[in-house]
Parts: C-alpha cells; sequence; structure tokens
C-alpha cells in the first residue's frame, strides 16, 4: 500500500508528530456535558423559523386560507 | 447483552424525552473515552479533545432522530467526532499560523534534530485542514484507510489522493526550507 519513495516522508511526519494513541480520559466529562445541554435548549433551525414566518404572512396577505391552515394544523 | 444495546439504541432514537435523556447519559458514560480517544489523535490537544468529545455528543444528542441502530454507535460518534475536529481545525487555520501548542514529540529519533522536526511540524500545520486530518489519520496515527474513509465520508480512493497531496506539499514544502526527506 505504501509507496517505498514515501517511506522517509512517513518516518520523518511520524518522529515529528507521534502518535497519540492510548493516552487515557484523565476525568468524567459528563459534568461539561450536562452544563453544555442547560446551556443551549434545543432552538428552532432557520428552516423552521422562515417557515413559520412565510405562513404567517401568507395568512395576513390572504386571510381566506386561515380556515383552511387551522383545519390543516 | 445485545438486546439491551439495541434497547438502549432505540431508547436514544425514539423514546420520550425521559427516556432518551437516559439512554443519552448511559451511550456518553460508555463511549466517552473512546471518543476522547479518536479526537485527541486527531487535535493533539488534551484540552481540546475534551471540548471536543462535549461538542461531538452535544451533535449527537441534537441528531437523534437521524441515527440509524443498524449502524451502530461507535461508527456514528467516530463520523461526528471527526467532522468536530476538522470544524476546529479549520477555525484554527485561520486563526493562526503557528503551531505553538501542537503536541512535543516525546523522545523521538535523537538522530532528528529537535529544529527539524519543528519545521516539519510547521509545514504540516501549513496544509489545509483536510489534507491535514487525512495525513494524520492515515500516516501518523496509522488508521486504516478504509476506517479513514468511514470516518471522513469519502471514499478510499479519496483519502489515497490526499494523503498523497499532503506528503508531496509537505515534501516541497521541507525542500524549500532546505530539509530534503
Amino acid at each position: 500500500m505504501k509507496k517505498p519513495e514515501d517511506e522517509p516522508m512517513h518516518k520523518l511526519l511520524k518522529e515529528a508528530l507521534p502518535s497519540m494513541a492510548a493516552k487515557p480520559l484523565g476525568r468524567d466529562l459528563w459534568p461539561a456535558m450536562q452544563a453544555r445541554m442547560r446551556a443551549q435548549p434545543v432552538r428552532l433551525s432557520r428552516l423552521d423559523l422562515a417557515l413559520a414566518c412565510g405562513t404567517a404572512a401568507f395568512a395576513l396577505l390572504f386571510p381566506p386560507v386561515i380556515p383552511v391552515l387551522l383545519y390543516c394544523l | 447483552m445485545q438486546s439491551e444495546a439495541s434497547e438502549l439504541l432505540a431508547a436514544f432514537r425514539s423514546g420520550d424525552t425521559s427516556q432518551r435523556d437516559a439512554a443519552f447519559e448511559t451511550l456518553f458514560r460508555l463511549h466517552q473515552g473512546v471518543v476522547y480517544g479518536w479526537i485527541l489523535r486527531l487535535v493533539r490537544i488534551p484540552a481540546v479533545a475534551e471540548e471536543l468529545t462535549v461538542e461531538t455528543f452535544w451533535r449527537i444528542y441534537q441528531a437523534h432522530a437521524r441515527f440509524d441502530p443498524a449502524r451502530g454507535f461507535e461508527p456514528w460518534a467516530h463520523t461526528t467526532a471527526t467532522r468536530a475536529a476538522l470544524d476546529w481545525m479549520r477555525r484554527r487555520h485561520t486563526e493562526t499560523a503557528l503551531p505553538n501548542d501542537l503536541a512535543a514529540p516525546c523522545g523521538g529519533d535523537p538522530g532528528i534534530a529537535e529544529e527539524t522536526r519543528r519545521l516539519i511540524r510547521l509545514a504540516f500545520h501549513q496544509l489545509s485542514p483536510r489534507l491535514r486530518i487525512a495525513a494524520i489519520m492515515a500516516v501518523v496515527e496509522e488508521m486504516p484507510q478504509k476506517e479513514v474513509a468511514a470516518a471522513l465520508g469519502i471514499s478510499v480512493a479519496a483519502v489515497k489522493v490526499r494523503v498523497f497531496r499532503a506528503l508531496r506539499l509537505l515534501r516541497r514544502d521541507l525542500e524549500q526550507r532546505g530539509i530534503r526527506p
């Protein structure tokens, strides 16, 4: 798989950047995860907001569609 | 055992909020070490790897409805973690030019001077993040190319091309700096 001419580059790179494998996690990250979940509740996406705004604008421009929209909901 | 894992993944994907949160905590505790280890191999800075582990699980939590239990949790986590690491590299690539905090080699070949290693790290940091991450995974960490391809969401052939380009650019840069590999 590895070309012989690439061997020196592989060696140099591995010497300069030794593998970081087998370095275990030193602490439990669950508290940090909980803090992240509390800090950022699930938000509406931009698409959801755009659709809601579009529907509201459509209903304002064409009031007769309001009963149809309500029926669809 | 197998059915417990399936139930856990099913609860995470489609359970109500309390079931999902409980399943998520269990999945987090089961996989945080593996995900951290994966990210650390890519970004090489423990504090950043911790931060990106939380970011990865946050993305996983938000995307629970798109989770495919047939694919398994770990491959999905690896892909998400790799994207988070790549996003971090892209942000960082625009912010800084000099990798002062790249992991220093510990006990490397004394035949290669520290100054040479520093220049190699510097040249490596100049590569684009998508080439760099492919080279880190395939060359530095010696991950199987199939695994690299799955994590990056590209074909094995594309991995080979990225690694080839990364090494070629790196060789050219090093030659300009007076280092002939």
